[in-house]
């Protein structure tokens, strides 16, 4: 691990150079992908792609075109209008395929090895069968994370999502020692943001996290889909129908196949919310691993 | 009240032995040596600062690191500034004089560099400002930042106060060259005459920094242990947490005291004025202190224990009994525990034993507030997995040991330097002190301690 | 295209959709009735004779959907025309609509061998209107810097301005000293 750091930095140092621009590194990919939006196109700009070449794109590729007017006409730190979002997800449908993992590294921009959302391996007692629980931010609607923050540098939303301004977080981490379900990673070096090929999606809103070293990032609900009524990546991306995504005031989830009541699928299948005694009311709900789907198989994510 | 005359010739043994010295070989060796701590642990920040946090081995997991267990150290410590010159003055105790000082420059210290090294633990140090600009009130760390900056001011002003007197009188004996060093006098004796109005008012200011300072000090600390009681990890979840920081606080600050009046005591021969009887009653304070912590450690440790819930479990077996148990009960034993037993015995008291106990509390003390930090963080609801197996340990790396030390070393040196500038122990409170023993033998009631 | 257009403005009730590709004119519309105070969606399929006239279909499965952000949500299971050509399909009281409780209903009939597909929608105000609360944003410890509880704010505050008040009563005592020491050397 520490030697791929050390690589990895070294490249980006030597990339640096050669970029000029990004060598400012640290500072958040913005302010670097605005100086190019003057560039004209054909102008072309090397950059390190995820497996470690350096790669030459047109400039225009990292224009950060905001195309979408719904995201500038509200206020980011309020949210969508009348919308609360929310999740459910359905244990015993999960069997640790990773794909919901893998959809949102790219989604972010993560490096392969990093994603926002975990599959962890949980057995709630030594007689029972194991099984695969996938957790993402769990959007509390009294989240502990948020209340510690010195800086309101998380905070949230009117529709329900907690968000990260990574221009302001002061990297202090308390958020992370708050969070009961250690949902949020840190960008400990440079390394994530040299990962960056295409800038052209990312940050079409500010509640969406971006890689700026030594500050906090974690799932945000993909916020620039939901405005659009588009349904997040790890919920897409899931070929068991695991994840259901919608808004509570429509009472409605969808998990892209099947659209259904969100009181309904609760009342029916026993819809919990993990550790719902530390009172953080989380905006994520499981449904029990009965009735499984698939057998337990312990294995690696993407080999199935 | 009479004005305190201090006579400024040779005939007055309190200058020749209490005055600052210039350092000797011994002196300028030490001040070299933290001078060459810092500069490594200087070198070592510019890496991190270059390379980001990645170069600790802080992880998603282990998220706090000895940046944390050092900074909750150094405001454990700095509590002995309010222990010496706030508890044992409101309660009258008359041979805390000579200690005053140094427990107060010992608290400025610490507390100073537990302000540096919270930065130094930030991601982004670049944005301290935000903390002013865009400041939460609901954030603990807020109000540490508020109590913190409140306690040093105090701290400095405690410290600054009762050095009127004596900064007068270097002022008074300073040579006429080097003229900076008359200015330097000058300038901050704010034109001490000694005037009974002069005296008047810094009685009265030393007495109210005093009952301010004692709830400040339980503040700091309280709002400190607040940082991991306020979330909801196992060993940290506690409401004990507060008095159990303070408590720890008191003892370690107790011990730091007694370890530097110890080596002060030594290399400027101060036997006169530091007496076995005061490492004596140092040392009954420091078992009183040792008990009450033990007192907390019980509660801390027994009661989760006794009940043994899921993941508390595992972090205390960790503890108890996994990796952190050669740590954990070394930290007990000789942080807590034998320094209990060999001070209860009058002969455990005497410099030199209570000296080498001191140490060994304090350096417990140090790895205790390892303990409290990063154990908790590596047991986490949902149990570590899908990463690096690095991330299931935190061992600090050498930018992070350099760091530190430096920091402990920076906090050394400015003790070092205050001692060379001005008299640490009070010269005009020792005259008061005699004046006042004269005054008591011819019947004068006239009492100026506890007044 | 523009008979299609005519027939909307016409009939703004009877929203319209065709398949062209399977039977260019088959035509479904919805209508909302409320029969013995129970509400109910009807669609009404039909198929333009050889004459032109409109008859009925019997026997096409419709299905009913309510449209939300995220996706369709069905209304029931499929429903086949009567020979009427109408299908009935119970609306749900309980569904959340907009801030005026509207919303959009969806008839489908999908390979259907006479109509092939189509679909029509509707909007309905049957549903139950959603409040969203635009009021001030609550006061509460996870809230923005503006919006600190009141007794916390309070609190801090005072204890700030007493200790710090001490602090500045102090300097100003500072002060005096000097002042004082100035007097004697005059």
């Amino acid at each position: 691990m520490d030697e791929e750091q050390s690589n990895s930095r070294r490249s980006f140092i030597k990339t640096g150079l050669i970029t000029g621009a990004i060598a400012a590194g640290g500072l958040g990919i913005m302010e670097v992908a605005s100086q190019d939006t003057s560039k004209k196109k054909g102008d072309t700009v090397k950059l390190l792609s995820p497996d470690g070449k350096i790669v030459e794109v047109d400039s225009s590729e990292i224009n950060p075109q905001i195309p979408d007017s719904l995201i500038s006409t509200h206020n980011v730190r309020e949210g969508v209008p009348g919308k609360k979002f929310v999740m459910v997800i359905d244990l015993a449908k999960c069997k640790n395929a990773g794909r919901c993992k893998s959809a949102c590294s790219k989604m972010h921009y993560l490096p392969e090895t990093r994603s926002y959302i975990k599959i962890n391996k949980m057995q709630d007692s030594d007689k029972a069968s194991p099984y695969w629980m996938p957790t993402p931010c769990f959007h509390c609607d009294n989240p502990p994370c948020v209340k510690v923050c010195p800086v309101g540098a998380t905070f949230k939303l009117t529709d329900g999502i907690v968000g990260i301004d990574n221009d302001r977080c002061i990297g202090c981490r308390f958020c992370m020692v708050a969070c009961p379900y250690s949902a949020r990673v840190f960008n400990w070096d440079t390394e994530y943001q040299i990962n960056v090929v295409r800038f052209k999606e990312i940050k079409e809103h500010a509640a969406c996290s971006t890689h700026v070293t030594g500050t906090v990032e974690k799932c945000d609900f993909c916020p620039t889909k939901a405005a659009k009524n588009e349904l997040p990546d790890c919920v897409q991306a899931c070929p068991n129908g695991v994840f259901y995504f919608g808004d509570e005031n429509e009472d409605v989830v969808s998990n892209g196949d099947e659209t259904v009541r969100l009181s309904q699928l609760l009342k029916d299948k026993s819809g919990y919310r993990f550790l719902e005694d530390l009172g953080t009311k989380p905006r994520v709900y499981y449904l029990p691993p009965v009735d499984r789907q698939f057998p337990f198989k312990d294995v690696e994510p993407g080999t199935t | 009240m009479e004005p305190i005359k201090i006579k400024l010739d040779k005939s007055n043994e309190l200058l020749t032995d209490l005055m600052p010295r210039k350092f000797g070989p011994q002196g300028r060796l030490w001040v070299g040596f933290l001078l060459l701590v810092i500069i490594i642990g200087a070198v070592a920040y510019y890496r991190q600062l270059k390379h980001g946090l990645v170069v600790t081995d802080m992880r998603d997991f282990t998220s706090w690191g000895i940046y944390i267990s050092n900074f909750v150290f150094f405001v454990a410590i700095s509590l002995v500034g309010s222990l010496v010159s706030a508890i044992l003055k409101l309660t009258n105790v008359a041979w805390r004089t000579p200690l005053v000082r140094i427990s107060e420059i010992i608290a400025v210290a610490a507390i100073t560099f537990a302000a540096i090294i919270i930065i130094v633990d930030m991601g982004r140090p670049d944005r301290f400002w935000h903390l002013f600009v865009y400041g939460r009130i609901q954030s603990p760390i807020l109000w540490d930042v508020i109590v913190i900056t409140t306690y040093f001011v105090v701290s400095c002003l405690l410290l600054y106060i009762p050095l009127l007197p004596d900064i007068a009188v270097c002022r008074d004996t300073a040579p006429a060259s080097p003229r900076w060093k008359k200015r330097f006098y000058t300038f901050l004796a704010l034109n001490w005459k000694g005037t009974s109005k002069q005296y008047a008012i810094i009685h009265k200011s030393i007495n109210v920094l005093a009952v301010l300072v004692v709830p400040l000090a339980l503040g700091i600390h309280t709002v400190t242990s607040w940082l991991f009681a306020t979330t909801y990890r196992a060993g940290w979840d506690s409401s004990n947490f507060g008095p159990y920081f303070v408590a720890g606080a008191f003892q370690a600050g107790c011990a730091g005291v007694i370890a530097v009046t110890f080596v002060l005591r030594n290399h400027y021969n101060l036997r006169k004025y530091i007496t076995n009887k005061h490492f004596d009653n140092l040392g009954k304070l420091l078992v009183l202190l040792s008990l009450i912590y033990l007192y907390f450690n019980i509660n801390e440790y027994l009661v989760p224990g006794y009940k043994m819930k899921t993941v508390d479990g595992e972090h205390l077996h960790s503890l108890f009994r996994g990796s952190y148990a050669p740590l954990f009960w070394s930290v007990q034993i000789f942080g807590m525990i034998l320094p209990i037993i060999v001070l209860l015995f009058k002969k455990g008291r005497k410099p030199l034993p209570i000296f080498i106990v001191s140490i060994l509390v304090v350096v417990g003390a140090w790895f205790k507030r390892f303990l409290i930090v990063i154990p908790t963080l590596l047991h986490p609801f949902i149990p570590i997995q899908n990463v690096p197996e690095s991330w299931h340990h935190y061992v600090p790396t050498w930018e992070e040991w350099a760091i530190t030390s430096a920091s402990l070393a920076g906090a050394l040196l400015i003790i070092t330097i205050f001692v060379r500038l001005f008299p640490i122990i009070s010269i005009w409170e020792t005259t008061e002190e005699k004046m006042n023993a004269t005054a008591t033998q011819t019947g004068d009631q006239t009492q100026f301690y506890g007044a | 295209m523009a008979i299609l257009g005519s027939f909307f403005m016409l009939n703004i009730h009877n929203a319209i959709a065709q398949d062209s590709t399977h039977n260019s004119s088959a035509k479904i519309a919805l209508d909302f009735v409320t029969q013995d105070s129970i509400n109910q969606v009807k669609a009404t399929v039909t198929n333009p004779d050889a004459n032109g006239k409109d008859t009925a279909v019997k026997g096409a499965d419709v299905h009913f959907f309510i449209k939300k952000s995220f996706g369709l949500l069905p209304i029931g299971d499929a429903v086949s025309t009567d020979d009427n050509g109408e299908a009935l399909a119970e609306f749900p009281m309980d569904i959340p609509g907009d801030q005026s409780g509207n919303v959009t209903v969806i008839a489908k009939i999908e390979d259907n061998e006479q109509v092939g597909n189509l679909e029509t929608s509707k909007v309905t105000n049957w549903a139950v209107p959603t409040k969203t609360d635009h009021g001030d944003p609550k006061r509460a410890l996870w809230a923005s810097a503006d919006n600190a509880p009141i007794p916390l704010v309070v609190t801090v505050t005072s204890i700030v301005a007493l200790v710090w008040g001490t602090i500045f009563y102090i300097l100003f005592q500072l002060a005096a000293i000097k002042k004082a020491g100035k007097l004697e050397n005059a």
